[in-house]
């Protein structure tokens, strides 16, 4: 057999048992040889192999005794991931190499990881349902042996393989009069929430360093006595309570310098771990924990910071108080686009209603029908990220239209006022009076107007100083024909033609170029993107 | 239609001539002329006469944001330290004319700026504190040492003082600015620094340009004289040494951070390129003051209509 020689063949490798395919599975054990040690392990070979199963090796070297160790799994397998080979024995050697290096680092060297690698949690759907908690940070510390109530909401149900998914999110906790609120964004502090305990520790609640306890009766010392008699009051209060079948208790613990992490049980109502126990010849009685499996369910930390931790625009600005006045195509992809990014304040602003023929080309969809664009964005804003506060506007630029040309300073000082709190404004109406407003007021902010011109052939993009009078004179030199413009059904509605990803191309070019500007602190300056379609498609920066 | 840039770049001029505002100049020298009143009221013998030391003094003066600079000289014993005669003078300052003027501490100078009068006005004179460098000297070196309130380019605030003799520097500017046309390009760049909000010193400038029509062969017609010296700083604003020509200690070219610096230069490079790829560009750096629009200009921009007037209803050109 192939697997048999390509094992012979490697150094210090041996096999104990041999080979044999039982189903789908093949079957055997080997050793490991290594600087004198020698480890044995069950070898379990999936159908897959040499390649991949999604992100999973389809080969599995298994050893229970070193479940302690950093990077074994829960079922004492090695975790190696090695590269990619389309031949089995050179996948082999490949795999083989990957376990010798695993002795060698954590068996022999006993080296830990610098990061933090999240404790295994055996969690299983109840009844084909999978309850996950999602946390976020407060502005509270905790401290071990704090318990209290937590609460908690239903945002939605999923599913995946044929299980349900039902996310919760954690909403605030109540402790010794404080009410430590998660931070998630207004919008989500508005759901109906439930309650549960929680529990926080110094450590985590497991066993072999990485694996949580199986059972109730593991966790008597880890938790107060307090708290299994504040238990005990909650299986008191709640054990007539109909409609539920579970409450939640969540275990806290840190995992670095300013960290914490929650892990989740759901405890039934009708069978609650706790019960008293009389010390013989006293009359002190003293909380114990029976053995009952722990029913472990899922968390996840979605703080802002693991949020967006895979990529965000710079701090400038996320942390940027945020207009975008004229909410079409390109300033509703602007919204889009920071919101992911973790911009987490941002006022939208458009008069407009929301037509079907919007939607192809902007961040609108089907389903909520006619409706402002300014209420339908701001949710889906709000829907996007957790982080953001959303809020709209419909009359804020009826209000710039009557100040403009007004005499009544006051309203012009006022508005003015009111701009200024704005760190950044995406004018995207492009409406010509708005542009010479913005320019006229002298606002302390960044301005970045934005406008294409017909077949999004160039996006254009004002800032600050000389905004209008830039404006006027960029749009002269591209005189681009307007004779080709979409549908003008009746006297005064012609648009341009370009679709979603015409837009999209320049906009995500523009906003990258804003925000290395903002990266490497140099000025925000006019400029205009290009497009070339002569031979390959092209776009040229052209910065004033 | 292709901009002629020459004929742009006169028209500027013309339209920031500071003449076209002599009721401005005078509401400005009025008010210098009491500011010194009040000042050699307060400190008397103190104080040797103050005097301009700005663009005007200068004649490179343009008549878009206008502001006056006052030096007042002090005697050496009038104050213990320069900070002292700093926080005096502006303590001083400012409740002389809180109520009429905003009155703030700049880098080296006290900002007065008045409320806008009747017609609309402002005035902005900003007082330069400076103490002779040697006791009873002053009219003999024209030597003062300035207070350095808030960073200044390289130079720390509080840290240093400035010692310059402001006379000399005024007399180079004006003897340079007498060379053909140098002027001019000094005017032009001052007019592209307040139009598009530029954090460059008008000191800095001026000197760097004196400098390019001194390394540089500077002919031909306006836009290359003036092409000449953007390419001059451009190419070496990030080396080049701009002694004081009152101190020839300083360095002028300190009082840009080495971020202004590279900034200026990526300014002059994009400046260039874009004129030199589209002459109407010139019209987004070289603006001309709205309150005193060109005729020709007026005419050339009247024929850009003239394209659209056949239609009931000019086409839309930004989309969004």
């Amino acid at each position: 057999m192939e697997i048999e020689a390509v094992i012979t063949g490697f150094a210090g490798a041996a096999i104990i048992s041999s080979f044999e395919q039982r189903g789908e599975i093949i079957y055997g054990s080997i050793s490991m040889t290594e600087q004198g040690v020698i480890l044995p392990f069950d070898v379990e070979i999936y159908p897959p192999y040499p390649f991949q199963f999604h992100d999973s090796e389809s080969i599995r070297f298994i050893n229970k005794e070193l479940i302690a160790y950093d990077h074994i799994n829960g079922d004492g397998s090695v975790c190696v991931h090695t590269l990619h080979h389309p031949e089995l024995s050179e996948k082999l050697v490949l795999d083989l190499n990957g376990v010798r290096h695993w002795i060698i680092k954590y068996y022999i060297n006993g080296q830990h990881d610098a990061n933090y690698e999240h404790i295994v949690v055996n969690h299983k759907a109840i009844n084909g349902q999978n309850n996950v908690f999602l946390f976020t940070d407060v502005d509270y510390t905790f401290k071990k042996g704090m318990h209290g109530r937590f609460t908690y909401s239903l945002l939605r149900e999923g599913n995946w393989k044929k299980e349900i998914y039902t996310t919760l999110l954690v909403q605030k906790f109540k402790i010794n009069g404080y009410q430590p609120v998660c931070k998630w964004s207004s919008a989500y502090h508005q759901i109906k929430e439930n309650e549960g305990i929680f529990y926080f520790n110094d450590t985590p609640p497991v066993e072999n360093r990485r694996f949580t306890v199986k059972s109730f009766h593991q966790l008597e010392g880890y938790f107060s006595q307090e708290f299994l008699r504040t238990l005990d009051s909650v299986r008191k209060q709640i054990r007539n309570a109909k409609y539920i079948e579970h409450i939640p208790l969540l275990l806290g613990y840190p995992i670095a310098d300013s960290e914490i992490h929650w892990q989740a049980i759901l405890i039934p109502i009708n069978e609650f771990p706790n019960y008293g126990e009389k010390i013989t010849g006293t009359n002190t009685w003293v909380g114990r924990l029976k053995e009952q499996p722990i029913l472990w369910t899922q968390t996840r930390n979605s703080s802002y910071s693991y949020f967006f931790g895979r990529g965000a625009f710079h701090p400038k600005v996320t942390d940027a108080k945020i207009l975008i006045i004229g909410i079409g195509a390109v300033g509703s992809m602007v919204a889009t686009t920071i919101v992911r990014g973790g911009a987490k304040d941002v006022l939208v602003v458009d008069h407009d209603l929301k037509e079907p023929e919007n939607i192809c080309r902007s961040e609108y969809g089907f389903i909520p029908g006619l409706t402002a664009k300014a209420t339908e964005l701001s949710n889906r804003l709000s829907a996007i990220s957790p982080f953001v506060e959303v809020k709209s506007s419909e009359g804020l630029t009826d209000l710039f239209k009557l100040v403009i040309n007004g005499d009544d300073t006051r309203w012009r000082d006022s508005i003015k006022k009111h701009l200024d709190e704005f760190d950044i404004i995406f004018d995207c109406s492009t409406d010509n009076d708005i542009a010479f407003l913005l320019g006229d007021l002298d606002l302390g902010g960044d301005i970045f107007s934005l406008s294409i011109t017909n077949h999004a052939k160039e996006l254009i993009c004002g800032t600050k100083q000389n905004l209008y009078g830039w404006l006027r004179q960029i749009f002269h030199q591209f005189d681009r024909d307007t004779e080709d413009l979409y549908g003008p059904a009746g006297c005064w509605n012609p648009t341009f033609k370009a679709s979603y990803n015409d837009i999209a191309v320049l906009l995500q070019f523009a906003l990258r170029h804003i925000n290395y500007c903002y990266k490497e602190s140099l000025p925000v300056r006019h400029f205009y993107l290009s497009c070339t379609e002569e031979n390959q498609f092209d776009i040229k920066l052209t910065q004033f | 239609m292709a901009t002629d840039k020459n004929k742009h770049l006169e028209c500027v001029l013309a339209s920031h001539k500071i003449r076209k505002k002599q009721n401005l100049l005078d509401k400005h020298i009025e008010k210098r002329n009491e500011i010194v009143n009040v000042l050699k009221e307060k400190y008397e013998s103190d104080l040797y006469d103050p005097f301009n030391s700005g663009s005007y003094a200068k004649n490179t003066a343009v008549n878009k944001k206008f502001d006056f600079d006052l030096i007042a000289p002090f005697k050496k014993g009038a104050f213990d330290t320069l900070e002292k005669m700093y926080t005096a003078v502006f303590d001083f300052l400012y409740e002389k004319y809180k109520d009429v003027a905003t009155v703030r501490k700049q880098k080296v100078s006290i900002g007065i700026e008045f409320f806008a009068d009747n017609d609309g006005d402002i005035v902005r004179i900003d007082v330069v504190p400076g103490r002779e460098l040697n006791q009873g000297q002053y009219k003999d070196d024209n030597k003062l040492n300035l207070y350095v309130y808030s960073q200044f380019g390289k130079i720390d605030a509080g840290s240093d003082r400035l010692r310059s003799n402001v006379n000399v520097q005024i007399q180079n500017i004006k003897d340079n600015a007498d060379k053909t046309s140098l002027r001019e390009i000094i005017r032009l760049l001052k007019v592209w620094k307040i139009h598009l909000g530029k954090p460059y010193k008008s000191f800095f400038i001026e000197l760097i340009a004196i400098k390019a029509f001194d390394k540089k062969d500077i002919t031909g017609d306006l836009w290359e004289r003036l092409k000449a010296v953007l390419e001059y700083i451009m190419d070496n604003v990030k080396e080049v040494s701009l002694p004081d020509p009152g101190n020839s200690n300083n360095d002028v070219a300190d009082s840009l951070s080495d971020f202004d610096k590279s900034t200026l230069s990526d300014d002059m490079k994009y400046m260039i390129e874009n004129v030199e790829a589209n002459s109407d560009n010139i019209k987004s750096y070289f603006l001309l003051n709205s309150e005193f629009p060109c005729e020709e200009e007026k005419s050339s921009n009247n024929r850009y209509g003239e394209k659209a007037a056949g239609l009931s209803i000019p086409p839309p050109k930004r989309f969004g």
